[in-house]
């Protein structure tokens, strides 16, 4: 075969001119949205639930034991802590999640940038999470582990220092393993494709 | 979307069908993974229709809408291109003739299928007849660049299908 024309010829016979295929009814479109929607919004509502019923626990426990342990500085200490750690943190991250789901509003750009623009908000997402873990794991592990303690040990922190800091280190290593699982399904390897991506489109020959 | 957009929606799709099944054939092997493609591109469609203009043709704002979204969905399959994977919309008449294009037509697909993610639009804009300008409008890379992909692509497809079609 000398020329590419064959093949191209081959395939204009005999694939579906571009209208030929079983149109779409209003219903067929309606139903696909609906059911895409609802995918969509499953997805926002049960980060947003997920987060909501995570604070609702951690702000229950840290006013109780706020009430339950009042004039105990440090127990009030780590509770303050733990509780104001995730205010400002929990607004920027939904903020964020938001953005990641807002329709394409400029679609005049051509496919390589799109792909560009969608790699980029991932990524800043993901840089926001890895700064977000950052601190919320080591906090999180002190604010636990130095409660617990303080409460059920007789003696406290100050009595039982060693527990205390293999509690932490076990906690720390708990909370990194789940979030290292969370970060590689839902960062780590759709940024890789995205990345093989790009550098596919980059190619210059 | 208010109900005169949406008729107008339905109508510019449907005039443009053929465009989300060949996209969808050709990224994905899978059939459960192409009717979710399926899906998927026509809400990215849906979700940016109202952002569309008409300052370019209409064929050209969902190849690239389309494209990107198969692009970013594309998920890579171990699974060889068979016979029970055809696309669903190739007709299955079993005549004599018929099998032999269907046959060909499986190892056309398969070819394109082993093409990365940016070689496949390109291969299926230039089997759909658009114009190299047309190509780099939609794809995003140079018209040099398309074109020197193309030397690239034929030559690999010519190669793959030689005494097949």
């Amino acid at each position: 075969m000398e020329t590419f024309d064959p093949v191209r010829n081959f395939w204009q016979k005999n694939t579906e001119p571009q209208s030929s295929a079983s149109p779409l009814t209003k219903e067929d479109v309606e139903k696909v949205i609906r059911a895409r929607i609802k995918k969509e919004k499953k997805i926002v509502a049960e980060f947003f639930w997920a987060a909501l019923a995570f604070q609702i626990f951690l702000y229950s426990f840290a006013s109780y034991l706020f009430i339950r342990f009042w004039g105990d500085p440090l127990v009030i200490g780590l509770c303050a802590a733990g509780a104001l750690l995730y205010i400002p943190f929990t607004i920027k991250m939904m903020q964020k999640f938001k953005a990641m789901y807002k329709p394409v509003t400029d679609t005049t750009v051509d496919v390589q940038s799109l792909t560009s623009k969608q790699y980029g908000l991932l990524t800043q997402f993901f840089r926001f999470k890895k700064g977000f873990d950052l601190v919320a794991i080591p906090v999180n592990s002190l604010v636990v582990v130095g409660v617990l303690i303080q409460i059920y040990m007789p003696g406290g922190i100050e009595a039982n220092l060693t527990q205390a800091i293999i509690g932490f280190v076990i906690m720390m290593l708990v909370y990194a393993t789940a979030a290292w699982y969370e970060n590689n399904k839902h960062f780590v390897k759709p940024l890789r494709q995205f990345q093989l991506i790009l550098e596919d489109m980059k190619k210059s020959d | 979307m208010q109900r005169i957009t949406e008729d107008q929606f339905v109508e510019d799709i449907n005039r443009n069908i053929g465009i989300i099944h060949k996209i969808c054939n050709i990224y994905f092997i899978v059939p459960a993974d192409r009717q979710d493609a399926c899906q998927e591109i026509l809400y990215q469609l849906w979700k940016s229709y109202p952002a569309f203009k008409g300052e370019a043709k209409f064929s050209t704002w969902m190849y690239k809408v389309a494209l990107n979204t198969a692009a970013t969905y594309a998920k890579r399959s171990s699974r060889q291109l068979g016979h029970e994977m055809l696309p669903g919309n190739l007709h299955l008449t079993e005549t004599n003739e018929q099998q032999h294009i269907n046959e060909q037509m499986g190892f056309l697909y398969a070819a394109i299928n082993e093409l990365s993610v940016m070689d496949k639009a390109i291969t299926l804009l230039y089997l759909e007849d658009n114009s190299y300008d047309e190509i780099a409008a939609i794809t995003g890379i140079t018209k040099t660049n398309v074109s020197v992909r193309l030397v690239r692509i034929k030559k690999n497809l010519r190669d793959k299908l030689k005494n097949i079609i």
